[in-house]
């Protein structure tokens, strides 16, 4: 059988979301008979400039040569899937295009003039286009497995853009935003972790992006009421994700000396 | 060096190691003249970021430094806080949180043993080569690093930036049916991971021997993991309020990681220098198993890393789980 190629690639991250594939046990050992995986780093396959039926991007874009880089990359891909955060959204490194990013070189780097690196952090769909979005910090193993094989079997993609209220009510978990006033951001973030926070007894803090129709000044409204400031408040929506532009707005909204 | 021969090579993305990194070596007439490790990942700002976000904010932010060890920085970063504002959690979340890093340092080192490293000493290119091979030991290796991932995940819901740890304790206690099964799997892979420590011993290794200054941690009465003193086999011995004084970060023109020396000079940490430190902490059974390969530690061949790693996940199998 001629098994599809594919190629993870690694930009400006932590590593985290390549574990959704490498902590995969004993299942890793059987990727081979589904795929043909030609580029993986920090696995070991190294051929960055192959055609590839699937990339898997991580990371987002924060250099000159990343530019160049991700260009080729979506040149030599049929079908590209950014995975995670930093990826889908720029991740927290974004934080930083709220700032000044020269001045923050400036404050870490002996010498900032060593540095390839831009202003901002931003995902990968602000510069090539992507085929499929993967939100999480990290993803988890099920959604690039479910990814990897949508597309191996011509099957469209399924989407999750519910929020995790749901998915918490499905897993009959006690709601921690009206039980215990957390200022729990599951009204507003996309369901697929499995309700990681709300089963420890703690608010979510969002880092699967914003769900469909974020309603963010009536939950933040909600947030004040519980004694947050202004100010806490915006910052519960630039975290994780600063830069989707959902959580931007809605934090920009609070931020702004409301 | 036999010979005098130049020789240049250029690595400019290194394959199996977290992160990114390119490698560069001159040697000329048998000397090396330049060796460079280029880590070029570019910089993510966590120093300027954390500033003005509430302490429980911060042990959630700097898990995302690197998805393969996020314990260790969320752990760092509540130690710092509890320290700061005088908050002494107690001995039930100071064990847990040892048995929570154990989970982290059981998954980290079989996924650098078996995914990373081993496939150089064998000969192959990566670890699903590796396994058609060595089909055992490679599920050996998969099985142990999921019992680490599931290990965290017991404190932390998720092994990947887990979100159970914060300022004073925990979010949440694992449940005694959840804390009884991780323990019957921990005990269940104690044979596993002798056999580990005797199959890393017996891979054919260079003997290559060099002086390095080893640091790590110690603590009196536990190979330290979570806490304890700096200390080094040279002396130093100082609480890690203490690090500015003798440690000084330096910024080189080839990478974006700073690099650090220990009074002006180079230093080693990880596995290989922690088990020279602090061997004489080893629980029983896992001295034992070290004894019996006859190789002896302190160690200053630099090849033995491996093999201290895996008496490192032995020892971890060992850590105690129990209730308030
Ligand atoms: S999205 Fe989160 S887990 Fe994934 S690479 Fe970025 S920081 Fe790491």
């Amino acid at each position: 059988m001629n098994r599809p190629k594919i190629a993870v690639h690694k930009f400006s991250s932590c590593d985290g979301c390549q574990l959704a594939l490498l902590n995969l046990g004993e299942t890793l050992l059987e990727l081979p008979k589904l795929v043909d995986i030609v580029h993986f780093a920090e696995a070991g396959p190294m051929d960055e400039t192959a055609h590839v039926d699937v990339a898997l991007v991580e990371g987002s874009i924060n250099t000159e040569h990343d530019l160049a880089r991700i260009r080729r990359i979506r040149d030599n891909s049929d079908y590209l899937i950014s995975i995670g955060a930093c990826a889908t959204s720029g991740g927290l490194q974004a934080l930083r295009n709220m700032a000044d990013a020269r001045a923050w070189e400036a404050a870490i780097y002996a010498r900032p003039e060593y540095l390839d690196s831009l202003d901002t952090a931003t995902p990968i769909s602000a510069h090539v286009r992507v085929d499929l979005a993967l939100w999480g910090c990290p993803v988890n193993s099920s959604q690039v497995l479910a990814a990897l094989r949508d597309r191996l079997f011509g099957v469209a993609p399924r989407e999750e853009r519910r929020p995790l209220c749901m998915e918490c009510k499905r897993l009959g978990r006690v709601c921690t935003l009206v039980t215990r006033q957390t200022a729990c951001m599951g009204p507003v973030t996309r369901a697929g972790c499995g309700a990681l926070c709300p089963r420890m007894g703690r608010d979510c803090y969002a880092c699967y992006g914003p769900a469909e129709q974020v309603n963010g000044e009536s939950l933040g409204r909600r947030f004040e009421g519980f004694g947050l400031l202004p100010v806490d408040v915006a910052r519960r929506f630039q975290f994780i994700n600063s830069a989707a532009p959902a959580f931007r707005e809605a934090g920009e909204r609070f931020g702004d000396g409301q | 060096m036999s010979g005098h021969r130049d020789i240049r090579i250029e690595v400019p993305v290194l394959a199996r190691v977290e992160g990114e990194g390119a490698l560069e070596l001159d040697i000329e007439q048998g000397r090396i003249s330049r060796l460079q490790l280029r880590i070029f990942e570019p910089p993510r700002f966590f120093e300027k970021f954390v500033e003005g976000h509430p302490p429980d904010e911060v042990i959630d932010m700097v898990a995302r430094i690197c998805g393969i060890c996020p314990v260790a920085y969320q752990m760092t970063a509540v130690q710092a806080f509890e320290r700061l504002f005088a908050v002494d959690p107690g001995p039930w979340v100071r064990a847990m949180r040892r048995v929570m890093y154990c989970g982290e340092w059981l998954q980290s080192h079989a996924l650098h043993i078996h995914l990373l490293a081993a496939p150089d000493f064998l000969g192959f290119n990566n670890v699903l080569e590796m396994a058609e091979h060595y089909p055992d030991e490679v599920r050996r290796g998969l099985g142990l690093q999921t019992l680490g991932n599931d290990l965290i995940a017991l404190f932390g819901a998720r092994s990947v930036h887990p979100v159970g740890v914060r300022v004073g304790g925990f979010h949440h206690a694992p449940s005694t049916a959840e804390v009884d099964a991780i323990r019957g799997r921990l005990d269940a892979a104690l044979p596993q991971a002798e056999a580990l420590i005797g199959w890393c011993a017996s891979l054919d290794l260079l003997d290559d021997r060099q002086a390095f200054v080893s640091v790590a941690l110690r603590h009196p009465d536990e190979y330290a993991i979570y806490a304890g003193r700096l200390v080094s086999d040279q002396g130093l011995d100082i609480d890690s309020s203490e690090w500015d004084d003798r440690f000084r970060e330096i910024h080189r023109p080839h990478s974006t990681a700073l690099h650090a020396e220990l009074d002006g000079g180079p230093y080693l940490v990880g596995p290989l220098a922690r088990l020279n430190l602090n061997r004489e902490r080893l629980p029983s059974a896992t001295a034992r198993a070290l004894a019996a390969t006859g190789i002896g530690f302190p160690s200053d061949n630099m090849f033995h890393s491996m093999l201290a790693r895996a008496v490192e996940l032995h020892m971890v199998l060992l850590t105690r789980i129990f209730h308030k």
